[in-house]
């Protein structure tokens, strides 16, 4: 909590100043790494110490956007990509914490489902792709269905275990208030679960990441993971760069949102 | 006259896959209208076992446990729970917090809005109201238990070692609320705990196990209670006597 206005002590203004300036030291030397990479990566290919048709440049990437945008294909691509992203965000989110909170539900199936979840856990669950284009056809369903492979099983398993962390006290503490089941996970179960839901958020949408970018891999025809595939089929690294930054960047805005959920979350609790 | 709680030969076996504990042998006992009562004995005795047999979230496997003459199982709602730590539901506001029993039984009534208000302006809380728990002393937190504990006007109050993680100070001060709270709200208390200066400066009687299986080794009756303030209880000969004679007992 910041408060002007507040006389404070000498020592305590100047552990202050001294900590402000740490803080801008820190951000000023994030910026200089990347303007002397960026700098120094621009100038070796002006003079062609690289080749620029292997490494690109900074320049040749910004005009790259440029010439995607005003061929109105970037937001095309972005929006394609944004779109199975947050689909499969949205449906492994949902589906995965339905899934968990049956599994608390009931002791037997959790028992009967088990050693299914260990080794779709451990499968790498792009390894079912082909089976998934096969099932789905070769459009952007099957992103879906891969993206929400890839991410749901981490919900469930990590829902599950925070559901089952839940202080045994405080369920006894409910029953003997008369509470049935589903006021139990209405009432304790799931808001307790909510800090660590949100720390399944943050894994979860960097997996969907994973999963859209890889889905369009193997099935391109449009989206980044198709632009950057596609460019490098053509030999064109300026386009491979440019999606990746891209990426990159949203995927970092989309981290960033759910960072600050989380910071509220976590303001009202200790 | 009727007991307002009566144990009669009360025995528990814990089953697991590996072994069946019988935990608790062969417990008789009562508990009368606006008595205090601790429990104490040896760790692992079932002290808590018989609490929760008491609250009726688990059921004897011989014995029957009635209040007011009705069978402990039929009996919803009649007894309140407190445990070693408040367990304040961090996400809820401390008005959320006491209204949790009602809103679990569908209570709506004005009259326990009422009441709970009265309840925390009388305890020096109302200015907390609406603050989260992470904003209470430790103090505070366990009246608000209490609080939260007494909303369903239960008829017998069950506290597992209530004092048992709060540090030296705050503990002098939450004891002497907790017991100002019980004496004033008329309610009929179980203490379990591991402290015989809290059975001895807190009780009407106090019940003492024996080890695992337990069974009531012997019972102690005190007028201490009628002291209002309890470090002048823990001043008096009889408090130093009783104690003595618990401490006898459990060795
Ligand atoms: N759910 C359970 N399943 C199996 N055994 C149990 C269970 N709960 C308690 N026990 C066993 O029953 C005995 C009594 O336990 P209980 O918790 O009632 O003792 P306690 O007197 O409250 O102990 P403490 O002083 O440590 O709080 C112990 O030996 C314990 O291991
Ligand atoms: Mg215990």
């Amino acid at each position: 909590m910041r408060r002007k206005n507040i006389n404070y002590s000498k020592e305590h203004s100047r552990f202050l100043a001294r900590n402000r300036r740490k803080k801008f030291f820190v951000l000023s030397m994030q910026i200089c790494i990347l303007v002397v990479i960026l700098g120094l990566w621009e100038i070796l290919s002006y003079f062609n110490v690289i080749n620029t048709l292997i490494f690109s440049s900074p320049s040749r990437i910004l005009n790259t956007i440029g010439s995607l945008y005003s061929s109105g294909e970037l937001f095309y691509h972005i929006g394609i990509t944004l779109y199975e992203t947050l689909l499969g965000f949205a449906i492994s989110t949902a589906l995965g914490l339905l899934i968990a909170i049956l599994l608390w539900w009931s002791e037997t199936l959790r028992k009967i489902l088990d050693p299914y979840i260990v080794v779709l856990n451990s499968l790498p669950k792009i390894a079912l792709g082909p089976i998934v284009i096969i099932w789905f056809g070769a459009g952007m369903q099957s992103i879906v269905v891969i993206c929400v492979l890839i991410t749901i099983i981490i919900t469930i398993i990590s829902m599950l275990n925070a559901f089952r962390s839940c202080e045994q006290d405080k369920i006894l503490l409910m029953k003997s208030m008369g509470a049935n089941k589903f006021q139990i996970l209405l009432k304790l179960i799931l808001p307790a679960s909510v800090p660590q839901f949100i720390s399944v958020l943050k894994i979860s949408i960097g997996m969907s990441w994973v999963g859209s970018i890889m889905g369009e891999y193997l099935i391109s025809s449009a989206g980044l993971g198709y632009l950057i595939v596609y460019g490098s089929q053509i030999f064109r690294l300026d386009l491979v760069m440019a999606s990746t930054l891209i990426l990159c960047i949203l995927a970092s805005i989309m981290y960033l949102i759910v960072s600050f959920i989380e910071k509220l979350v976590n303001k009202k609790r200790s | 006259m009727e007991h307002l709680l009566n144990i009669d030969n009360v025995s528990l076996i814990y089953h697991t896959l590996t072994d069946e504990t019988l935990a608790i042998e062969s417990i008789s006992m009562y508990a009368d209208e606006n008595e205090f009562i601790s429990v104490v004995g040896p760790s692992g005795c079932g002290k808590t076992t018989l609490l929760s047999l008491i609250s009726g979230v688990i059921t004897p496997s011989s014995g029957k446990i009635t209040l007011r003459g009705q069978p402990i199982s039929e009996a919803k709602n009649k007894t309140g729970y407190m445990f070693q730590r408040d367990h304040l539901f961090e996400w809820r506001t401390v008005w959320q917090n006491i209204k949790l029993g009602p809103e679990i039984v569908g209570d709506k009534s004005p009259e326990t809005t009422k009441y709970l208000d009265g309840l925390l302006s009388k305890y020096g809380l109302q200015d907390f109201k609406h603050k989260y728990p992470k904003h209470l002393s430790g103090g505070m937190r366990q009246r608000v238990a209490l609080i939260r504990t007494l909303a369903l006007r239960p008829e017998l109050l069950l506290l597992d070692e209530p004092f048992g993680a709060l540090d030296y100070q705050t503990k002098k001060v939450v004891i002497q609320d907790v017991n100002d709270i019980i004496s004033r709200e008329q309610k009929t208390s179980i203490l379990v705990t591991h402290d015989i200066g809290e059975a001895a400066s807190l009780s009407d009687r106090i019940i003492v196990l024996s080890h695992r299986p337990s069974v009531v080794k012997k019972v102690f009756t005190s007028k201490l209670r009628s002291i209002p303030l309890i470090e002048e209880r823990k001043k008096t000969r009889e408090y130093q006597e009783l104690i003595d004679e618990i401490w006898k007992e459990l060795i």
